[in-house]
């Protein structure tokens, strides 16, 4: 099976502390699937998510997306890997900026990515609030006048914006209640269907992860296990 | 009848209540758990048991050993929080105080209720209730400020702390939400053995319909601040209402893999 994102031998160490956070995991990525990533707290899940998409310097190993190692990637070829790669994070209030509207904060992925005229921004805007199932008239909220649900509704909104291959979800349930929780599992297999979008998901929650996974890794202080 | 809490009714100024109509009861020695989504009114319930919101209006009873907590004055009232009803919450880490060491804390809490009593003994207790907490090194714990402890060991402190003043009632506002599931399943563990071994009731409360179920002898379901259902042992698995059958379906998210969950 072809795969879009590859892990070889990647390490990673908190020199402050000596914790060796990610220690010699390999992992592959098929296209359009998920990849399902299980542990407890402070096993390295989260740092392995960064170090796959370039956010945190890897000491050892390297990542390739695409086929192209994404260490040695620069200019366009970098901010087409960005556009391609996305992530959702853990903590949605965290994750949006407090001080820009939903529509500001969907909007900025294609302002980064071309130059688009207005009326295409209203328009994908408000497409995007339909596909994560949220009214027309959250453009003009601020993060704060949302719930931790319908945060998520909007980081996955703005991680989807440009069809990226792959999305890293991490921990992107583990702040909501089980029926909201539900509600954002659905939505994450419906878009996963519509798109074919790859995934990477991680969290604490053995069922979410079985939930949503077509394979599992499970993870130990830095060392990855199958299951 | 340890806590029992009659029509009771919460609101903020002239707005729509937040909870309407809660009557139940949570018995000595139990385990009785509060279950609703985020909203439901589960935390403004819990808050109210001590008054410890005061701009909302409560009507109703709540009886604690024969008294009706909401008709107390402010001095009385005192030596029921802790002394009678103590709290732990969600997140330890905004719960201590960050610029006092974990030890000091819990001291401050017995020596509310024993002025008179000598440091030393404070200390004592302290580390006592850090002992009981389960956790290993208690001298090192009692010395440590809550950043430099793990979120488990900051719960097992703030347990440390609501139990030196020995209550009869232990309300646990989602006592583990925050933490991952092994410390969260510890946790659980020892406020169970707390509650046999100590004559401790515990009312807990959580978003978790799992964990309720795992751990609770008496399950209250709120939805939208009305209690809609309240499950006994035996009958945790069959519920009866919509909404409650609503919620343990959103719990059977690994039945069938990547498949929508119906809600």
């Amino acid at each position: 099976m072809e795969t879009i994102l590859e892990a070889n031998h990647l390490r990673k160490t908190f020199k402050k502390h000596g914790v060796k956070a990610v220690d010699d995991v390999t992992l592959a990525i098929p296209k359009g699937r998920t990849l399902g990533l299980v542990g407890e707290s402070g096993c390295g899940k989260s740092t392995l998510a960064k170090l796959l998409l370039g956010l945190l310097p890897a000491d050892g190993g390297e990542v390739f997306f695409g086929g192209q190692k994404i260490a040695a990637l620069k200019g366009a070829g970098l901010k087409n890997f960005r556009k391609n790669a996305q992530i959702i994070f853990q903590h949605p209030h965290a994750s949006l900026d407090p001080r820009l509207r939903v529509r500001e904060i969907l909007a900025e992925p294609f302002w980064i990515h071309g130059r688009p005229d207005a009326s295409f921004l209203k328009q994908k805007v408000a497409e995007l609030l339909e596909r994560v199932g949220l009214p027309p008239h959250f453009s003009e909220r601020l993060p704060r006048e949302l719930s931790g649900g319908e945060c998520q509704r909007v980081a996955i909104a703005r991680a989807v914006s440009l069809d990226p291959a792959l999305v890293i979800c991490d921990e992107p349930v583990s702040s909501l209640d089980a029926l909201v929780q539900a509600g954002i599992l659905n939505l994450l297999l419906r878009l996963q269907r519509e798109k074919g979008i790859a995934c990477l998901f991680i969290s604490h929650d053995l069922r979410v992860v079985r939930h949503m996974s077509d394979e599992i890794l499970r993870m130990k202080c830095g060392k990855i296990g199958r299951f | 009848m340890t806590l029992r809490i009659n029509h009771l009714k919460i609101a903020f100024e002239n707005k729509r209540p937040v909870v309407e109509d809660l009557s139940l009861a949570v018995e000595e020695r139990s385990f009785t758990a509060l279950v609703g989504e985020s909203g439901s009114g589960k935390t403004v319930t819990a808050l109210s048991v001590c008054r410890l919101i005061r701009p909302a209006v409560l009507t109703g009873e709540i009886l604690f050993s024969g008294k009706n907590l909401l008709s107390l004055d402010e001095k009385e009232l005192l030596r029921v929080r802790g002394g009678g009803i103590s709290h732990i919450f969600q997140d330890p880490f905004s719960s201590l105080n960050p610029v006092l060491p974990a030890g000091r804390q819990i001291e401050e809490a017995f020596r509310i209720h024993h002025p008179r009593a000598p440091k030393s003994e404070a200390r004592n207790e302290a580390l006592a209730a850090l002992g009981d907490a389960a956790i290993p090194d208690p001298e090192r714990v009692c010395r440590s400020f809550p950043h430099e402890l793990s979120g488990g060991l900051c719960q097992r402190a703030m347990i440390a702390m609501a139990l030196v003043s020995r209550p009869k009632v232990l309300i646990a506002d989602e006592p583990t939400t925050a933490l991952d599931t092994a410390t969260q399943d510890q946790i659980m563990r020892l406020l169970a053995r707390l509650s046999a071994e100590r004559n401790l009731a515990v009312f807990f409360i959580t978003h978790d319909l799992g964990l309720a179920r795992d751990w609770a002898e008496v399950i209250y379901v709120l939805e939208k601040g009305r209690l809609v259902e309240r499950l006994t042992k035996e009958e945790k698995f069959t519920p009866r209402e919509p909404y409650t059958k609503k919620l343990f379906r959103a719990e059977l998210i690994d039945q069938k893999p990547k498949t929508f969950i119906e809600i």
